[in-house]
């Protein structure tokens, strides 16, 4: 019973905090005599949400492509890559350190280059966001495949020396909240480099939106993208805290209320 | 009596790879016999844990001979089961499941191991908690499904590494006597590794005191305290004769150093 009244407690917080700050931002606005194409109020934005809904939708739906897409892809790449370079030194010595190396560059910067190499179309935005989105997959699931107690290795070793199953019995399941944990930071990186993507070429999309509104001193359009652009990310977050919370009931270790 | 373990001048250099070796066992020999409860006691370092775990077939020999069950020791097998300090369960899966992992790496018949499993967590005192996860035990607990776990597949060799280290006194001489009933029921052989004296002779028919590093074995004590024995066994003047004898020979080594 508490319990319930404390988390309706909050939620009235927060819905209270959000309110608050909207108003305040709008009165400053207004107060201030902000010329919209500087910064728009909200009462601005949600007149161009309620007109513009449907293109905004669609050009969301456009980025939620390029960045579900790259992300599944650097999820399905990743995995792979870590178990290979678990299991064979040659990729050990060969694969891996590429990656460490290229980890510490700004993999951004060769988005321009997949303009050249793939077109302006979808291919290259998706690859940008699986390009930024693969590497905390591979490093992450590297790390849940083998950093567990050595005991527990021998402990299984003691019993059989099958690697097929360490593999299935001890590496994999061992190594799913990490994957988890990278999917979060991996997502949110997908979002970054579908944006880029568009910023860099396209037609549709919000970062496509949010530069041609940026062009035409469309401000309270290029808000509205942002707002959308946010909605987006919290979702595809959410999305992933989900999934995590359904697979591995194990691992949340809350209390059963 | 058939031997469970037979032990022939078995040493074991560790090779370093700055070139400094370190001597760990010297000439160690003893047999255990079939069902025969032998603990090992030794100051730290002294190389118990060495012993074991080239029983285990976890590393290998450096010269000698060993045999377990009359077999020569190379590689894994089904027969031998193992405790270690820390319980080593799988936190992605519930109790019974844990319990239940020999059957998987083993392929044995799951309905047939299932019967086994409830029957030992019941006799451990677990039949409410089947459907736990492991975070949802305490550490007595979590000890006690590894015991339930190595005893699963009715191992003739039962190799304990300080299984009741981590636990306080209370719960460690609990678990002792459950191991001993557990040990009746299923007449495996067991080699319990120990630093707690009293906790050898309480559970042993046999101590062997183990002298510091290189370890060899100093002493073999028969322990022919009547059976079952009971907290009280403690205070006796038989069992106090006992410990005695073990402590006097481990200090005097410690005094010779
Ligand atoms: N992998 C290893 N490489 C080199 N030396 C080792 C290794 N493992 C153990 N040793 C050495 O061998 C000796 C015996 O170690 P061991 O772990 O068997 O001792 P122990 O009797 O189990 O000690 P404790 O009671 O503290 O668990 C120690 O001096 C240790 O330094
Ligand atoms: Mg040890």
């Amino acid at each position: 019973m508490t319990e319930t009244t404390l988390q309706a407690a909050r939620i009235l917080r927060i819905t209270a905090f959000y309110v608050a700050a909207l108003l305040i931002w709008e009165g400053l606005i207004r107060s201030l005599h902000v010329p919209v194409w500087l910064v728009p109020a909200p009462s601005h934005i949600f007149e161009v949400i309620a007109e513009k809904n449907s293109i905004m939708l669609f050009h969301t739906l456009a980025t939620l492509q390029e960045t579900v897409l790259g992300f599944a892809l650097a999820l399905v790449v990743g995995i792979l890559f870590a178990i290979g370079i678990v299991h064979f030194p040659m990729l050990r010595d060969t694969l891996y350190p590429t990656l460490i190396m290229f980890n510490s560059f700004p993999k951004i910067a060769i988005a321009p280059l997949f303009v050249i190499w793939i077109g302006v179309g979808i291919e290259s935005k998706i690859a940008n966001a699986f390009l930024v989105a693969l590497f905390p997959i591979v490093i992450n699931m590297i790390m849940g495949l083998t950093n567990m107690d050595p005991e527990l290795l021998e402990l299984v070793r003691a019993m059989s020396r099958s690697r097929w199953v360490l593999f299935w019995k001890i590496r994999l399941p061992h190594s799913l909240p990490y994957l988890f944990a990278a999917c979060k930071i991996a997502v949110s990186f997908a979002v970054i480099g579908a944006i880029v993507g568009e910023f860099i070429s396209g037609r549709s999309g919000l970062g496509y939106l949010v530069l041609s509104a940026n062009s035409t001193f469309n401000t309270p359009m290029a808000f509205t993208a942002l707002v959308y652009l946010v909605l987006m990310s919290l979702a595809l977050y959410g999305g992933v805290v989900l999934a995590e919370r359904l697979m591995l009931p194990w691992y949340h270790r809350e209390p059963a209320a | 009596m058939l031997e469970s373990i037979c032990i022939e001048r078995l040493c074991k250099v560790y090779r370093a790879r700055d070139g400094t070796d370190v001597e760990a066992l010297r000439e160690v020999s003893f047999t255990v016999g079939r069902g025969e409860f032998v603990s090992i006691v030794g100051q730290s370092g002294c190389g118990k844990s060495t012993l074991l775990k080239i029983l285990a077939g976890l590393l290998p020999k450096s010269s000698g001979t060993l045999f377990i069950e009359g077999q020569a020791v190379d590689g894994p097998r089904r027969d031998i089961g193992i405790v270690f300090q820390k319980a080593l369960l799988l936190e992605w899966r519930r109790v019974l499941d844990n319990v239940l992992l020999p059957v998987e790496i083993f392929r044995l018949d799951r309905r047939e191991y299932e019967a086994k499993a409830l029957r030992l967590l019941r006799t451990a005192g677990l039949a409410e908690f089947l459907r736990k996860y492991p975070f949802e035990l305490s550490g007595g607990m979590q000890q006690r499904v590894a015991l339930c776990r190595a005893l699963l597949a009715e191992p003739a060799l039962l190799l304990m590494d300080e299984p009741f280290g981590a636990l306080d006194t209370l719960t460690r001489q609990k678990m002792g006597f459950e191991l001993l009933r557990l040990w009746e029921e299923w007449k495996s052989t067991v080699l319990f590794v120990t630093h707690d004296i009293d906790e050898a002779v309480m559970l042993s028919d046999r101590v062997l005191v183990m002298s510091s590093r290189p370890g060899r074995i100093m002493d073999s004590v028969t322990v022919d305290l009547p059976r079952p024995r009971q907290i009280f066994t403690k205070d006796t003047p038989e069992f106090i004769r006992f410990s005695s004898r073990i402590r006097r020979c481990l200090w005097e080594e410690v005094g010779n150093d």
